[in-house]
């Protein structure tokens, strides 16, 4: 289990972490949330020893992260972070065996994950001969060989198509089912939604909302609406003084408005409101998404 | 996992990377060429017979030398020369290679081939030696004892302080080294750049410590750079073994050793100092601004080399460069090729430039830690006072 407590780091001026708590367990994925510039990378960066904290402590299972332990992690930086030169099997088993692996673990290692990855044919190749996705893929692999306790990916989801979000869901899913404690970032909060257990999300250094998925969203104890007009073209833009208190627009679209209502509202003058605008086609609740919890939480 | 594997794992990952690297393998293949040219090419274009002159009234059997200088390998022909004046003027004009001006006398411009001072002796210097002995009065078993002592060859040399063979040796050690350490140095930097501006660095730090990954770079490309310096040196040696056309001075042992011993030394201080200047830049393309004045050094000091050294290679100057660390590797070889150097000075300078590296590696560790993981560039000064 990997515990960063109250972690603090300042460069010149500017507070990069300001008392930053995060626990990420094994078999459990963590979505690390935040926009940019929130001190994202720099905690994650804390956990291989990258940042120089003023202060804070980084544990593993109870104890300060030692080189034998930090050596059982991998890491997926936002950028790049493979030899553009090397060759792709070769460059695998390389940081396998700096991880700890064996000659021979390392080399089947990078065999199993190209195959995987379907680049078995690409082994030879040099990393920087293969497209964008497959590089990225590489860098993957390179985290995940050594079979780690811990996975940290910065913005794994970043630059990938619909395809590729899918399958990186489906891997980062798969080695948290083997028992790895996974931590990825991200600012594409509708992407991560469905493959998070456990949400944190910070701000400024600080984190302003923790907790597994369900929890975070029960933060908000209001609910979503989602009012459709059958005339698409209908647009329900209602007044402060329309609704009933307690009740707030997020959105309105052409055929569309969505309110976010406290659990107690009167629905029916709701309802009433919004017949006035069109013949309604849908009035419903949903799940609040992550999109919104996050905005609210950053912007409170 | 210990330390050692990790560090053998880098500098294996170096080795092999290098060993793949174009500019590595063809500023190999095109040096190799270079002196293979070097040495062939007067094989083909020269005259490879030596011409010998025979003074007037020096009492010569041609017919033996003649016959003889075969087994030798010596395509010999031989001149009359009128007078000694006469036998000097040639050997100047570098009409003659050699002048038979006495019995076993050789008179040439330094020194003569080993093969053509062998020929003399066996033909002519054994009997003058002889005949000497004899005619003081020792028997001829006595006399023949007696020989083992020498070949009974006297050299004359009519300009024994040319040194043209030592300063081509030394040229020859110097531009070799400014050469190996000049690539070796710059190719730490250019790697120490790569691994930062491509992040890579922050995922290898997430399993072994900088010094780690510094120190398995430096043996990594260090092993390199002793194969390709090692190997052009072998080639050198042999091709030159071969074809026979370059005579060795007496001081190009040493001053092979001197090279191998400064090559070592010269490289581990510029390669260490050019990981700490590659440390404070993220990006290539800047590389050269904090890495200038290193390369500045490197130059001055085989500029000293040949401004210093050559001209007057046991002055007091030429003394005192030879002992500066960093310059030291580019003059030291130079001044053994001379054979201007006590063992005692040797022993200082190779001490003084251990220390210097000792240090030079920890103080630029230090600053390779602190500045790997920032990003932007860092100057020198930022980078020494950066809080560890």
């Amino acid at each position: 289990m990997l515990e960063l407590r109250d972690l603090h780091k300042r460069y010149g001026s500017t507070i990069a972490l300001d008392g930053v708590d995060l626990t990420a367990a094994p078999g459990r994925l963590l979505g690390f949330l935040g926009p940019n510039g929130a001190g994202k990378t720099t905690t994650m960066r804390s956990v291989f020893g990258l940042v120089s904290l003023d202060a804070g402590m980084t544990l593993w299972d109870g104890a300060p992260i030692d080189d034998d332990v930090r050596r059982r992690f991998g890491y997926m930086p936002e950028q790049r972070g493979i030899y553009p030169k090397m060759r792709v099997g070769e460059q695998i088993a390389y940081f396998a065996e700096l991880h700890g692996c064996s000659r021979t673990e390392a080399q089947g290692a990078a065999e199993r994950w190209l195959r995987e990855f379907g680049l078995a044919d690409r082994a030879g190749d040099r990393v920087d001969a293969l497209s964008h996705g497959n590089q990225q893929r590489v860098q993957l692999a390179v985290a995940l060989a050594h079979d780690p306790d811990l996975l940290v990916l910065d913005e794994p989801f970043s630059g990938l198509d619909p395809v590729g979000v899918e399958r990186m869901k489906s891997i980062v899913r798969t080695a948290a089912e083997r028992g790895t404690a996974v931590v990825f970032s991200s600012h594409q909060l509708d992407l991560v939604e469905d493959v998070c257990d456990d949400v944190i999300v910070v701000r400024d250094g600080q984190v302003v909302l923790s907790g597994t998925f369900d929890e975070v969203r029960d933060v908000d104890p209001r609910r979503r609406l989602v009012v459709g007009f059958t005339d698409p073209s209908a647009c329900w833009e209602p007044s402060v003084g329309e609704l009933p208190s307690g009740a707030q627009m997020v959105s309105a679209l052409p055929g569309r408005t969505e309110l976010l209502v406290p659990p107690d509202i009167d629905l029916d003058a709701v309802l009433l409101a919004a017949r006035r605008a069109g013949e309604l086609a849908r009035f419903t609740f949903e799940p609040q998404t992550l999109s919104q919890i996050f905005l609210e939480a950053v912007r409170r | 996992m210990t330390p050692t594997h990790a560090v053998r794992l880098i500098a294996r990952r170096e080795i092999r990377e290098g060993l793949r690297n174009r500019a590595l393998m063809t500023s190999f293949g095109v040096t190799t060429l270079l002196i293979l040219l070097v040495v062939f090419l007067p094989t083909f274009f020269g005259d490879d017979s030596t011409t010998v002159g025979v003074v007037e009234g020096v009492e010569v059997d041609r017919g033996a030398l003649t016959a003889a200088a075969d087994g030798f390998g010596i395509d010999l022909d031989l001149e009359d020369v009128a007078d000694v004046a006469a036998a000097e003027q040639a050997i100047e004009d570098g009409d003659l290679d050699a002048v038979l001006s006495g019995p076993a006398e050789l008179l040439v411009e330094d020194q003569p081939s080993p093969e053509l001072r062998a020929l003399i002796a066996e033909v002519v210097g054994r009997d003058a030696v002889l005949a000497d002995l004899e005619a003081l009065g020792l028997d001829p078993q006595e006399a023949a004892v007696a020989l083992d002592a020498g070949d009974g060859v006297t050299v004359r040399s009519l300009d024994p302080t040319d040194g043209f063979a030592e300063f081509m040796v030394a040229l020859a050690g110097t531009v070799l080294m400014l050469m190996g350490v000049t690539f070796f140095a710059s190719q730490v930097l250019t790697g120490v750049v790569e691994e930062k501006s491509s992040r890579v660095v922050e995922v290898v730090l997430g399993a072994v410590r900088p010094t780690q990954l510094l120190t398995g770079k430096l043996l990594g490309i260090g092993a390199l750079a002793i194969l390709q310096v090692g190997g052009l040196l072998a080639i050198a040696l042999v091709a030159m073994n071969v074809s026979g056309a370059i005579e060795l001075p007496a001081t190009a042992g040493p001053t092979i050793g001197a090279v191998a011993v400064w090559f070592v030394l010269g490289f581990a201080f510029y390669a260490v100092v050019y990981a700490a200047a590659g440390s404070l830049v993220s990006r290539v393309e800047d590389a050269q601004s904090t890495a200038g004045p290193i390369g500045f050094l490197l130059f001055a000091a085989y500029a000293l080399s040949f401004v210093v050294v050559v001209p007057n290679p046991e002055s007091l100057a030429s003394r005192i460069v030879s002992l500066i660390p960093g310059v030291a590797p580019l003059t030291m070889p130079a001044r053994v090729a001379f054979g201007a150097v006590t063992p005692a000075e040797q022993a200082a300078a190779i001490t003084i430039s251990v220390v210097a590296t000792v240090l030079a590696v920890r103080f630029a560790a230090r600053i390779y830690q602190r500045s790997l993981l920032r990003t932007g560039q860092v100057t020198w000064r930022e980078a020494v006072r950066q809080p560890g």
